[in-house]
């Protein structure tokens, strides 16, 4: 059995395509969107999702989220005593994801196909690999974001002809694909993104909002735990003002209580900024697609941001329509991860449907312009495979060597689209030796092959030998050689991970401990007596006790997270 | 045309088919391959699709062409909703024409507001455009902060919210600066690169058809003027300066200048039709025509005597420095001619006064050629074609041309073998962009060296290729050395500041 996981930046989801249509998989907790969060409990053992997410604000040292961020990078995250790689962290979620689903459907799942932002560079798109790898899965298949929404929204219309727009801001990252439906063939035209813009940037406009007009002093922003509060506090009253003009905002620090009101038009101010970035990558993807926006049939939206109501404004403007939504949008990705899960294993269901994707940016070399025998220009940026040319592709350049009588060809390959290779991204080098032959008779063929998973890979072949060098993507900083995982899936199966049927009252405690520390005065007593004793029947290790309390413990710590205003970090 | 194209013989298609037929097929022929595994079927039956498409839209334009041809005569009765009059004019309107062309445009677009409501995207590009053009006397600009300002003014007005609106404007503005100088256009070429992010992404010129490509080859003319020597990039400012000006120059400026200015001119043709008004060589030349020989030799001999004892800048004024690195440039262009023993400008009698030029002072402009003058519609290639087809998006009805068939022979080559470096992995019909581009990068130019490989003659690719196939080196580890290869290489400043 193949699923279709969207591993998210702030929520991951996992769906199957089952009985002729995609369906999600919910939780222990019997909720389809399990927080993309990891922390540590003070027994070591490791919580995944939602009780992770309540320990952010109470154990901000133990708990880490949005590591998608810091996917192919070689940054760590501290958790507790220990270091973790961010593809550590999104294996122990997609752990959890594979539990759920094996928990649900009863047989073990090997395979799986993973989402990715159009925009993750080689290195992110390999973290992910890894990711899946170290979670014992085989993710042979890696689906762009948006060509996944687009995916779940095609099945939807299949039949007929059809253009539309995909416009999908998700908590972390931004991506438009530009998709046509044609007889059961949907094939995505163009995408463009932008990596670090989504909905948490929206939240903190709103936290910076809140020093600024609070006047809260600056020193508490080094206060891991005061801004994870207001984190949470932003988060809460950015979705609040998606239904209601006005929102509040309170943090307590010590004996002092911040406060702010706020309301749409003053978030959309603060926000200025970020809605102004989002104009780029539309344009971006129209003119690849070579469309004008009133040639599109619908534009549709995707991701959790975009519900904000500035942001629908914003789209109505920018194509002079309305969008659709007729997906939830948190969803929408998962949706299209699973059909693609059905394409892969040849879902009777989807014979007739075939997808064709894109490669989301150029791919190239560093040249250098020779301008005359003494003076020549180097670090220009020349593409082999231009952005948004149909994947698999593969192409070939030729090249000379600068001089005569060089010994060594460099070869870099960037992946970007400026001119000069300084602000584009470096993703490997190769370097080929030259026999002492003429200039001009060096000639060397690179081969550029892309394939349908966004992996790369660069041959060279010197034409007067036919001898042909295959780059290898190594020693660059943020990807871990084998070695590493080897030892990384053998430190990560030594870990305990918090057994998966005591999940539920684990998350129960963990929000309960995030309001004692919220609250103050009698209530918090109160409260502390009521953990107390919900713990010691814990304790007793038996489900009948135990069941009836547990129902009575959760409406209780509802109840005070209703009266007193405390978010409580769950989506609407 | 009987011969079927070999992209509708693969699809097992003849000529009659239409877009539909082409479509279904290749949705049938797409659901059979494995396209994880199967990269070769998948790419071939991309390229024939591809070429196939492009060949029935230009089928149907050709055949609608036609149609409103033998239906109404006149052609101003065209359905097209973009009457936007695209050729561009030779390259001496001032800014009064400009806004009355302006006013036009509009004219036919205000029809549609009746009839639909709301304006379109064009008629609200149009209308910021000339407030644009209106608030700002692009002739005053000195800064390009200004014209920054100007720009950003512009796309915060809310009739430019709408994607296709704004879009419009870019063109408007890139349009207006292919459209031949006018004072000012250096500055807003800057800062029209920058605030739309044309020097980042080339990819945002190439659907504004010719006009895109034309201020994307003068982007990378820039980036190669920028990347030269410090001493070389002044001498040459200050040649463009020279042609900013109206009045005639000094007998010896107009002598001494004029080779390089051709040099320059043919060097950096997009770019400086773009800032600099390139139809003063004519004058130029004409000036230089009249004057005498023995005027002539006496320039030489001055520059000579001045030239020799203190190559050296050990003068204050920048104006002299200037002086001296022309007179370089003079000196090395009497020795590339003295191998070159053709027909010069220059009396051959001044050949001796520089064999004493002392050649190391000289030694990045070697290649300084003997400029031959150019045809003056080769100063603006834009001006050359002005109906040309572009991009369908922003002119008006394309009339691309048919992609050539590709012979069968060329899709034989054994796998191995080693491909014709051709960019054809976009077949969607490319704007004819009217750029000889081998005169700008080609052979006779020894700035830039080509070293790409011929292409192949059996094998023409399936539309005109708009851009110059970019005839690069390989950067090598020798390359890296910086001080043999490079001697004073800039770092290179996207914040760019108009030259000069």
């Amino acid at each position: 059995m193949i699923v279709g996981i969207d591993l998210g930046t702030t929520n991951s989801l996992i769906a199957v395509w089952q009985d002729g249509q995609a369906r999600l998989i919910p939780n222990s907790l019997g909720e389809s969107l399990t927080p993309s969060c990891v922390s540590v409990d003070e027994d070591d053992t490791i919580l995944v999702g939602r009780a992770a997410q309540e320990r952010l604000q109470t154990h901000p040292d133990r708990s880490a989220s949005i590591f998608k961020r810091y996917m192919g990078s070689k940054k760590t995250l501290r958790l507790g005593k220990r270091e973790f790689r961010p593809e550590e962290l999104s294996a122990l979620v997609l752990k959890a994801l594979k539990a759920d689903a094996e928990a649900a459907l009863g047989q073990p799942i090997t395979e799986a196909v993973i989402t990715v932002p159009a925009y993750f560079s080689e290195a992110q798109r390999r973290a992910t690999r890894v990711a899946g790898q170290m979670a014992g899965l085989k993710v042979d298949r890696l689906l762009n974001e948006p060509t996944a929404a687009a995916l779940a929204y095609g099945m939807h219309l299949l039949g007929s002809e059809s253009r539309f727009l995909v416009f999908d801001l998700g908590g972390g990252t931004f991506d438009v694909s530009i998709l046509e439906l044609f007889e059961g063939v949907m094939e995505v035209r163009a995408s463009a993104g932008d990596n670090f813009l989504g909905g948490e940037d929206f939240a903190n406009c709103l936290v910076d909002l809140f020093m600024a007009r609070a006047q809260v002093p600056d020193k508490l922003r080094k206060d891991q735990a005061f801004m994870q509060r207001l984190q949470a506090q932003a988060e809460m009253a950015k979705r609040i003002l998606s239904g209601s003009p006005e929102a509040s905002l309170s943090v307590w620090q010590g004996k002092t209580e911040y406060t702010m009101k706020v309301d749409e038009p003053a978030l959309e101010q603060a926000c200025a900024a970020l809605l102004k970035r989002l104009r780029t990558p539309v344009e971006r993807a129209l003119r690849d697609a070579n469309l004008r926006s009133s040639e599109l049939d619908r534009v549709v939206l995707a991701g959790g941001a975009t519900r904000m109501p500035m942001i629908r404004r914003l789209v109505t403007m920018m194509f002079g329509r309305f969008p659709s939504v007729e997906f939830n949008p948190d969803e929408v990705v998962a949706m299209g991860a699973a059909v693609q899960a059905g394409l892969k294993a040849k879902d009777a269901a989807l014979s007739e449907v075939v997808m064709t994707d894109v490669s989301p940016y150029s791919l190239g070399v560093e040249v250098t312009h020779r301008l005359s025998e003494h003076n020549a220009s180097p670090g220009h940026f020349d593409p082999i495979i231009e952005r948004n040319s149909p994947v698999p592709v593969s192409r070939v350049k030729r090249y000379f060597p600068v001089r005569e009588g060089q010994p060594l060809l460099e070869l870099n390959v960037y992946q970007g689209e400026a001119r000069m290779v300084k602000d584009n991204i470096h993703l490997g080098r190769l370097e080929l030796a030259l026999p002492r032959i003429a200039q001009a008779e060096a000639g060397v063929d690179v081969r550029f092959t892309y394939d349908v998973n966004g992996l790369l890979q660069v041959e060279a072949t010197l034409l007067k030998t036919q001898e042909t060098s295959t780059l290898l993507i190594e020693g660059n900083p943020g990807m871990m050689s084998e070695q590493e995982i080897a030892n990384s899936l053998k430190a990560l199966s030594d870990l305990k991970i918090h057994p998966r049927d005591r999940l539920e009252n684990r998350t129960l405690m963990a929000k309960g401990e995030r309001l004692y520390e919220q609250l103050r005065g009698e209530t918090r007593e109160w409260l502390g007596a009521q953990i107390l004793y919900f713990e010691q029947v814990l304790a007793t290790q038996d489900q009948r006790t135990i069941e009836p309390h547990h129902i009575r413990f959760e409406e209780m710590l509802n109840r005070i997270e209703r009266d007193s205003h405390i978010d409580s970090g769950e989506p609407r | 045309m009987s011969h079927v194209p070999h992209f509708l013989k693969q699809l097992d298609l003849g000529l009659n088919a239409n877009e539909r037929d082409i479509r279904r097929t290749y949705a049938k022929r797409l659901k059979l391959i494995d396209q994880q595994a199967d990269l070769e079927g998948f790419q071939q039956l991309r390229e024939n699709y591809e070429a196939a498409l492009n060949w029935a839209r230009y089928q149907a334009q050709v055949q609608a062409a036609e149609a409103a041809e033998a239906g109404a005569g006149g052609t101003e009765a065209s359905p097209s909703p973009k009457p936007l009059p695209e050729p561009p004019r030779q390259a001496s309107p001032d800014l009064p024409t400009h806004d009355g062309d302006a006013l036009e445009n509009i004219e036919p677009i205000g029809e549609g507001v009746a009839t639909e409501t709301r304006p379109s995207p064009e008629a609200l590009a149009q209308a910021v455009f000339q407030d644009f053009m209106a608030a700002l006397p692009l002739a005053s600009l000195k800064e390009k902060i200004r014209a920054l300002h100007a720009l950003d003014h512009s796309l915060a007005d809310p009739r430019l919210l709408s994607i296709d609106a704004s879009a419009f404007f870019e063109w408007l503005v890139a349009r207006t600066l292919t459209d031949g100088w006018h004072p000012g256009h250096e500055v807003l070429f800057v800062a029209a690169a920058e605030r739309f992010d044309w020097f980042n992404d080339q990819h945002r010129l190439f659907q504004f058809g010719r006009v895109g490509h034309f201020i994307n080859t003068a982007l990378n003319e820039r980036l190669t003027y920028d990347s030269q020597s410090g001493r070389t990039r002044e001498a040459q400012r200050q040649l463009i300066l020279q042609l900013r000006q109206a009045n005639r120059p000094g007998t010896g400026t107009v002598v001494r200048s004029l080779p390089h200015l051709e040099q320059l001119l043919r060097t950096f043709p997009n770019w400086l039709s773009i800032i600099a008004p390139v139809d003063n060589i004519q004058r130029w030349r004409e000036w230089d025509h009249a004057i005498p020989h023995w005027r002539r030799r006496l320039t030489y001999q001055s520059t000579a005597s001045t030239t020799t004892p203190a190559p050296a800048p050990q003068k204050t004024s920048s104006w002299n420095r200037a002086w001296v690195a022309i007179a370089i440039f003079m000196a090395i262009i009497q020795l590339a001619k003295i191998n070159h023993q053709s027909p010069s400008p220059l009396p051959s009698a001044s050949h001796s006064s520089y064999s004493s030029t002392p050649r190391e002072s000289a030694s990045s402009n070697t290649d300084w050629e003997k400029p031959e003058p150019l045809p003056l519609e080769a100063l603006n290639p834009l001006a050359k074609h002005p109906a040309n087809p572009s991009s369908n998006l922003y002119p008006q009805l394309p009339q691309n041309p048919a992609p050539e068939p590709r012979q069968a022979k060329a899709r034989q080559r054994p796998a191995a073998e080693v491909k014709p470096v051709v960019r054809s992995d976009d077949a969607r019909p490319k704007p004819n962009v009217p750029l000889d581009l081998s005169r700008h990068f080609g052979e006779p130019l020894p700035m830039l060296m080509l070293t790409q490989a011929p292409r192949p003659t059996p094998a023409p690719p399936p539309a005109p290729e708009p851009l110059p196939p970019p005839a690069y080196r390989l950067s090598g580890k020798e390359a890296a050395t910086p001080e043999r290869i490079a001697p004073e290489m800039p770092a290179v400043d996207y914040s760019l500041k108009p030259v000069p």
